[in-house]
């Protein structure tokens, strides 16, 4: 939205029309060149060509719409943009994504789980306002690949960097927790929540999944489980990372739900299991749900002036006419 | 006064070229109507003035286009806690050992003391030498933190030079959206060879109400600047180049945008830099009020709107005829 920071100058417009009377209506004005026809040696004088009569015309347009947009720049033109600003500390989460070879099969083709599972994380962070929200991913190995964050934007590119297998082909689900129990242990949000997104059981890393449970529960940090993809003896399409060669096989996916669940419960979260992307946005949902705490906000009004692009427009227009009118054309002053 | 586009000021060149064409181009038009008998004075003086009025309006109207500024104003605006963006100089005149035991080492000792101090801020990292770029985003996590300034070093980028300019866009784009945090920037730097248009940066900084606080290490009498094989960086006659601290750009920055310089060569400086923004935390949340920039190209787009005026009417007052 436009708006003016002094509108008051805007009372300049107010000179303009008994400026455009005077320069063009008025009988008494100056500055018209008159000569007897008598000493005239040249040539007969010839009406205004058109093209000459329309560059006249849209001459004058110009240099009083340039006048008139240098005026509008004196009242301070502003883009007006209203933020919507927390002012109370929201949930710390941490996502733990899957990035192991079997997160490549595809439930329902062509979208494969991993795919699947980025683009309803990337939902859910869109859907939360005010929190600080990491990342952490695993195969073989865990890494943290955002620190809990509010800056959405930094989280999604490194969530859409991510690859497949990148990490090994294996399941470290509890070097995963464990690295993101790390990086919430010090937070001093009031709720701290992990969310564990995995299709197979815990089978690398030096950390068991009990015990990372364990370290979790003890610093109150909440984990929810969830389950991604059918599972038994499934088809795979891979492309390797680094040589780009597709290769195509089966690959055996399983999980343990009834230790998910109860190892879920030990923390105070919970599990659930999906098959498609319809319900792992649901129980995306169900999170969002469930992860609420009492939020202040507040709407702060940004004003990003716009004045400086006022100036040069206007200014251009009449140096413009001045440059074609005054040294071009040779047009008396 | 500081010019916040400065680059605008080249436009003197062009209204140069379209005064000396004017003036020609009267000159030519004179004689025209000498020809013809009409080479009056109501015609010259009408012709200078309008010249001269036109040409007073492409000066003035050039200085508002560089932006002239002065001064900050407050804006109300309720906010809640601390959002530092750290802007690390990793250059590598900052392994020069002019302060104990190194520019760098000493700029890293403050930040880490400065990141176990202040609890509950959050941070984020900015390690600049030609280019800028965020390893860590704003947040409250230590650990990462504390990984990547062990990281800290020229070794970190590849680019040469020291982009001021762009590590503070780069700094100011890590603040996120929607939080009601106050926002300061830590700029660790020897503030040696700086480049970039610090004007604009400082103008986009007072805009979105972000204060510098500024932490220099290095000394005016400077030092070699050590090599990774253990000699130092030399000119083309042989001898040691000695890199210099430089706080003059730094304090222009700071004292537009509001803020604090530190020396960090000087015992107490680490204290002094946290007492300066605690204080701004402080002010921010007791009294709900932050800065923005004041500007000042009315002082120059007025009179050139005048000059346009007497543009006008030096064409259409009527002339008392004798």
């Amino acid at each position: 939205m436009l708006d003016f920071n002094e509108p008051g100058w805007l009372s300049l417009f107010l000179v303009f029309p008994v400026l455009i009377w005077a320069r063009f209506f008025w009988r008494q004005r100056g500055g018209r060149l008159a000569f007897p026809f008598r000493i005239w040696n040249g040539d007969g004088f010839r009406p205004q060509g058109l093209w000459l009569r329309v560059t006249n015309a849209l001459m004058s347009v110009l240099v009083w719409l340039g006048a008139s947009i240098l005026a509008a720049a004196m009242a301070g033109p502003e883009i007006i943009e209203q933020e919507e600003v927390h002012l109370s500390r929201g949930i710390d989460i941490i996502i733990i994504l899957d990035q192991s070879l079997s997160m490549g099969v595809e439930d329902h083709p062509p979208v494969s789980r991993f795919d699947m599972a980025r683009e309803m994380i990337r939902r859910f962070v869109l859907g939360r306002r005010g929190d600080s929200i990491g990342l952490v991913s695993f195969g073989s190995q865990a890494t943290l690949q955002c620190p809990p964050t509010a800056d959405y934007d930094w989280l999604l590119q490194r969530l859409g960097e991510l690859q497949l297998r990148e990490l090994g082909d294996d399941t470290a689900i509890g070097m995963g927790l464990a690295i993101a129990t790390l990086h919430l242990a010090n937070s001093t949000a009031k709720e701290k929540v992990i969310l564990l997104l995995t299709d197979g059981d815990d089978n690398a890393g030096e950390i068991r999944l009990e015990t990372a449970v364990k370290l979790a529960a003890d610093q109150a940090i909440r984990v929810y489980f969830i389950g991604v993809g059918e599972q038994g003896e499934l088809p795979i399409k891979l492309v390797d990372p680094e040589t780009g060669v597709l290769t195509e096989g089966t690959v055996v996916t399983r999980f343990d739900e009834e230790a998910f669940r109860s190892l879920a419960e030990t923390s105070g979260g919970g599990y659930w299991k999906t098959t498609s992307p319809g319900t792992l946005e649901a129980v995306f949902q169900t999170v969002n749900s469930l992860e609420t705490v009492e939020r202040r906000v507040s709407v702060r009004v940004r004003r990003r002036p716009i004045h400086r692009f006022f100036i040069i427009v206007g200014a251009l227009a009449i140096l413009f006419v001045y440059l074609v009118r005054r040294i071009l054309l040779g047009a008396a002053p | 006064m500081t010019w916040v586009y400065p680059g605008s000021l080249w436009g003197f060149i062009l209204a140069g070229f379209l005064i000396a064409a004017a003036y020609l181009v009267r000159r030519r038009t004179r004689l025209s109507l000498k020809a013809i008998g009409r080479d009056s004075v109501e015609w010259q003086v009408r012709a200078f003035l309008r010249d001269l009025s036109m040409a007073a309006f492409m000066v003035l109207v050039i200085l508002a286009m560089a932006e002239p500024r002065r001064g900050r104003e407050p804006i109300s605006g309720e906010s809640y806690g601390l959002n530092i963006a750290v802007a690390f100089d990793i250059s590598r005149s900052m392994l020069v050992e002019d302060v104990n035991t190194s520019r760098l080492d000493r700029g890293i000792a403050v930040l880490s003391q400065i990141i176990r101090t202040l609890e509950g801020a959050r941070f984020s990292l900015i390690p600049f030498k030609g280019n800028a770029a965020i390893k860590v985003p704003m947040t409250e996590d230590r650990v990462i933190l504390n990984s990547w300034i062990d990281r800290l070093g020229p070794g970190l980028a590849t680019t040469a030079g020291t982009n001021l300019e762009i590590a503070l866009r780069e700094a100011s784009e890590s603040f996120p959206s929607g939080v009601g945090r106050s926002k300061i920037i830590l700029l660790i730097t020897d503030g040696e060879s700086l480049t970039g248009n610090i004007g604009h940066a400082a103008r986009n900084l007072i805009q979105e109400g972000i204060f510098v606080h500024a932490a220099i290490a290095g000394t005016a009498e400077g030092g070699p600047i050590p090599l990774d094989d253990g000699t130092y960086v030399a000119d083309e006659s042989g001898r040691p180049v000695v890199s210099r601290a430089d706080f003059k750009v730094i304090e222009q920055l700071v004292d537009e945008t509001g803020g604090s310089v530190h020396d960090l060569g000087r015992a107490g400086a680490a204290a002094e830099l946290l007492q300066a923004m605690r204080k701004d935390l402080e002010f921010a949340e007791s009294r709900g009020i932050s800065f923005t920039g004041v500007y000042r190209y009315r002082m120059y787009l007025l009179p050139s709107l005048l000059m346009l005026l007497l543009n006008l009417f030096a064409r259409i007052i009527p002339w008392r005829r004798r």
